[in-house]
């Protein structure tokens, strides 16, 4: 696959409806995200085959990295432990919080385990949850975003 | 005492502020006491007092839980008069990513307090569960709560299974669970087991503060029953197997599996996979 035939593709894809796209092609697998921030390609080889293997630091998915652009008057709460973050206080329990919730100063948010030692974290302003960035059960690192919160009063 | 000790019924001794406080050698931990017949759980107790303000080491603790809590909302069997539950106010002022050691540090205390009181080695399933003849006798629960990257307070809980006796546990739990009156065939001092046991945990405590984590963890590590064994990790919806090979200095256990590959375990739960030929009954 050459550069024209991927500029053609990302043309292909940014006229449609596709959020994301796996192509694989001579050996050479290209994915295609859509997302808020500009859409990058990332080419990913097959098999690197003389690469060491890479210690997995944790089985489950990462958290993404932080979003270049949060929109204006937004607050990002981060996580203050690595860890599990969990939605809810029992797998069988309502979560914390959804998106749309109010929540207050002190309120808990989330829990963040780590060595059995659960971690309850508080929101750190009055306002509105916009988004919740991390999926339940999955493994946060050191100040990964977790919630956009959009305050109830200017910051 | 010892005759009186050994036979079957038993009067189980009250649980009162002034008998826990007589002779319990502690700056702060137990200090201040809270002592209740029955609570729902010792440790939601003790966040209530922690949020009006209640000093480090205050100690919440019942003769009986109506709503014992584990790790995830599961249930801790918390009959009366028999056994151990009470949670501990603790304030640690320093990086929230540090106190994880503590869950390990404080299951070494506590391990090290029943080993004393009862004359059996107390061994620890990564990372809080103690064991004695590979059966769990005590677990210990750490929630903290976090604004702004602080911890505000801790709220340690610790159950005990003291004088319980494994004919009260359904049939199913027997091979796992135990008591140290079942294990060591003697009743137990239920108050002098907690003095000890807030004793140790004080002294740990503020070592902890001061010391460098590699000698928690070697510490943690002389007692750790799950280091170099075959485990199996399972937790929401995923499952390894592989063999214990160590902790980071985090005091995560490092997986290594079949394939070779390493997988750090912080959160799930670990289950010893016994070689059939040493099987227990």
């Amino acid at each position: 696959m050459n550069i024209k035939e991927l500029k053609e593709l990302i043309e292909l894809i940014q006229k449609s409806q596709i959020a994301e796209l796996e192509l694989e092609k001579s050996g050479v697998r290209v994915r295609i995200k859509r997302d808020r921030a500009p859409m990058v390609p990332v080419p990913m080889p097959e098999e690197a085959p003389s690469a060491p293997t890479v210690p997995v630091e944790s089985p489950l998915p990462q958290a993404a990295p932080l979003p270049s652009t949060v929109p204006a008057g937004w607050l990002t709460l981060t996580a203050p432990v690595v860890g599990t973050f969990y939605r809810a206080p029992a797998p069988d329990a309502d979560p914390y919080v959804e998106i749309g919730s109010t929540v207050k100063k002190g309120q808990i948010l989330c829990v963040i385990e780590a060595m059995k030692l659960m971690n309850e974290i508080e929101s750190e302003w009055d306002g509105k949850i916009v988004e919740i960035l991390v999926e339940n059960a999955q493994a946060v690192e050191y100040g990964a975003p977790l919630f956009h919160i959009e305050p109830l009063a200017p910051a | 005492m010892t005759s009186q000790a050994s036979s079957r019924a038993f009067r189980s001794q009250p649980l009162t502020p002034d008998a826990i406080r007589s002779g319990l050698k502690t700056e702060r931990l137990g200090q201040t006491l809270h002592v209740y017949d029955r609570t729902e759980s010792t440790n939601s107790t003790a966040h209530a007092l922690a949020k009006k303000g209640a000093p480090e080491g205050t100690v919440v603790l019942a003769n009986t839980q109506t709503r014992g809590r584990g790790r995830m909302g599961r249930h801790w069997i918390s009959p009366p008069d028999v056994n151990l539950y009470f949670s501990i106010i603790l304030r640690p002022v320093g990086d929230p990513q540090r106190v994880g050691l503590w869950t390990l540090a404080a299951a070494n205390a506590v391990a090290q307090a029943i080993e004393q009181t009862v004359g059996l080695p107390a061994r620890l399933k990564w990372p809080n569960d103690l064991l004695i003849h590979h059966k769990k006798v005590a677990g210990l629960l750490l929630e903290s709560v976090v604004q702004k990257g602080q911890i505000r307070y801790l709220v340690l809980g610790i159950g005990v299974n003291v004088n319980l006796l494994c004919e009260a546990l359904p049939k199913t739990l027997r091979n796992s669970i135990s008591s140290l009156r079942q294990e060591s065939g003697r009743v137990v001092d239920r108050i002098r087991l907690l003095q000890r046991i807030l004793e140790t945990l004080e002294i740990q405590y503020r070592s902890f503060q001061v010391e460098p984590p590699g000698k928690i963890l070697n510490a943690y590590t002389a007692r750790s029953e799950t280091l170099g064994r075959s485990v199996r990790v399972q937790d929401q919806g995923h499952e390894w197997t592989g063999i214990a090979e160590g902790l980071t200095p985090e005091g995560a256990l490092i997986l290594r599996r079949r394939d070779r590959e390493e997988v750090i375990i912080r959160s799930d739960d670990v289950v010893h996979v016994r070689p059939s030929h040493v099987a227990r009954d």
